[in-house]
């Protein structure tokens, strides 16, 4: 019986979708059967992310609806020998479109069959939070160093804390080393302090998830950099391993590096 | 009483025709007379097919149940019921069929365009947007998104279009996926069609072979048949 995880931030746009398809992947490198559920139905980007946007058939209403089966609708990444999936949200109907106890069931029988069940929240509180909270044993909290995000974010603890969800446990992501040195944003112990819950990792900001993610590639596919890094050692966190915190030291240059060493 | 029911002989079997402009209760009536009568004069064991004209009526799925109820037993069967006319719905979508629909327009992610027969779309199909239509489809523009021809199940209908960008084709009840990562399969720049061929399996062909493989297109006489 696997374990079924909700990625959630409240706010929009701080990296709910990319960290789920990051920890996803990091989690299916570690040769664990992962299954992505988009639940961001009407605005799906899941599939978008991890390159198999064309290849969806059918969709996660037409699953509730009964026009196909749960296998018919799981799409297998290729890059991976039967490690990662994905069930994608459908983008012609909206979040009203399936509920809490279709949910359960669906998650259900999901958890038969993979080690983890990322499911990808929309923004929000509405009937999309609801449905991706519902079927959870786990969630996990994705917030940056604003503090528009760490309202929000707050206000998702408090609405987890009344289910039976265990406490979600935290991600910083789009960590700016700079700013946080400098003290212009709140820093990765004041933010969990704040929120008080248990800390799960931290990305830094990082212009290869982007990149990466616009070729359809997850970044945390190419270890060599700072934010891939970030996702494995939450994966290796999530499977229990104790992995210590990245510093946030910036590294400085030496005169001769930056004289000869930017070949890349 | 005017002749609400005529028996005929075809070659095939007889042919029951029930006259428009006697009511359905005389029809009925008769028509239970017409088989009493038939049943007794057919040797036993023999069979029989009818083949059942309603001319300038249409009859509702109810109606047909009453008429085969009467007439048809272990030896009698009904091969078809016959008109001379179609109803207003079937009619309007025989001529939306005839011709193809002409769209110019973006199909945006999430967005569904649909037609009765062939569709021709001058615009894009971004990706996540969807055109389908129950005959054959045609883009001039980028196709991203999903072109599902045959929707109705039609095999024979194809998709044309420059497939040079990832999208999906379905035909039918099949599914293709371009994929332009991959590299074996470099996309042309030029339009081509896909179709199903003799196998059931979805194929991409050059142009140059459309009139070889699928002569029907493009001979719509723009009549009812």
């Amino acid at each position: 019986m696997g374990k079924a995880i909700v990625v959630t931030s409240g706010k929009g746009g701080v990296g709910k979708t990319t960290s789920t398809a990051n920890i996803g992947t990091a989690l299916a490198l570690q040769s664990r059967k992962v299954c992505l559920v988009d639940m961001d139905i009407g605005l799906r980007n899941l599939d978008v992310i991890l390159g198999l946007e064309n290849r969806i058939i059918y969709d996660i209403i037409d699953v509730v609806e009964g026009r196909a089966k749960l296998h018919q609708a799981i799409i297998k990444d290729k890059r991976f020998n039967d490690q990662l999936f994905l069930l994608p949200a459908a983008q012609h109907a909206d979040k009203n479109a399936i509920n809490e106890e279709q949910m359960i069931e669906l998650i259900g029988e999901l958890k038969k069959d993979y080690d983890f069940v990322l499911i990808d929240c929309p923004a929000g509180i509405e009937q999309g939070f609801k449905n991706s909270i519902a079927a959870a044993d786990d969630a996990i909290l994705v917030t940056t160093p604003e503090i528009s995000a760490i309202r929000d974010a707050d206000r998702i603890i408090g609405l987890i804390e009344q289910t039976s969800i265990q406490q979600p446990k935290l991600i910083i992501n789009r960590i700016r080393k700079s700013m946080m040195q400098k003290g212009e944003v709140m820093d990765i112990e004041e933010i969990t302090r704040h929120l008080s819950v248990e800390l799960l990792g931290i990305i830094f900001e990082d212009d290869e998830v982007v990149r990466s993610s616009n070729k359809g590639n997850p970044v945390v596919l190419d270890p060599d950099h700072v934010s891939s890094q970030g996702y494995r050692n939450i994966a290796r966190r999530l499977l229990g391993d104790t992995v210590p915190l990245m510093s946030l030291k910036e590294e400085k240059q030496s005169f001769w590096k930056k004289l000869f060493g930017k070949k890349r | 009483m005017n002749n609400a029911v005529t028996l005929k002989g075809r070659t095939e079997g007889f042919q029951i025709i029930l006259h428009a402009s006697a009511s359905f209760e005389e029809v009925v009536d008769q028509l239970k007379e017409l088989t009493v009568q038939l049943k007794k004069d057919t040797q036993k064991g023999h069979e029989l097919i009818f083949f059942v004209d309603t001319g300038n009526r249409l009859l509702s799925a109810d109606e047909k149940k009453q008429i085969s109820d009467i007439i048809e037993d272990e030896h009698f069967k009904i091969s078809s019921y016959e008109s001379d006319v179609i109803s207003i719905e079937d009619a309007q979508k025989r001529a939306r069929e005839a011709r193809p629909k002409l769209e110019v327009r973006t199909v945006r992610s999430g967005q569904i365009l649909e037609a009765d027969g062939d569709l021709l779309l001058i615009g894009q199909v971004h990706p996540g947007g969807t055109v389908r239509a129950t005959g054959s489809i045609f883009v001039i523009g980028e196709l991203k998104g999903i072109a599902h021809a045959g929707f109705e199940g039609n095999e024979n209908a194809i998709v044309l279009a420059n497939f040079k960008y990832n999208a999906q084709v379905r035909i039918g009840g099949n599914v293709h996926v371009i994929e332009n990562r991959d590299e074996n399969l470099v996309q042309s720049e030029d339009i081509q069609f896909v179709y199903v061929n003799d196998l059931h399996i979805i194929e991409v062909g050059s142009l140059h072979y459309l009139k070889t493989i699928r002569p029907e297109i493009g001979k719509h006489s723009g009549g009812l048949f």
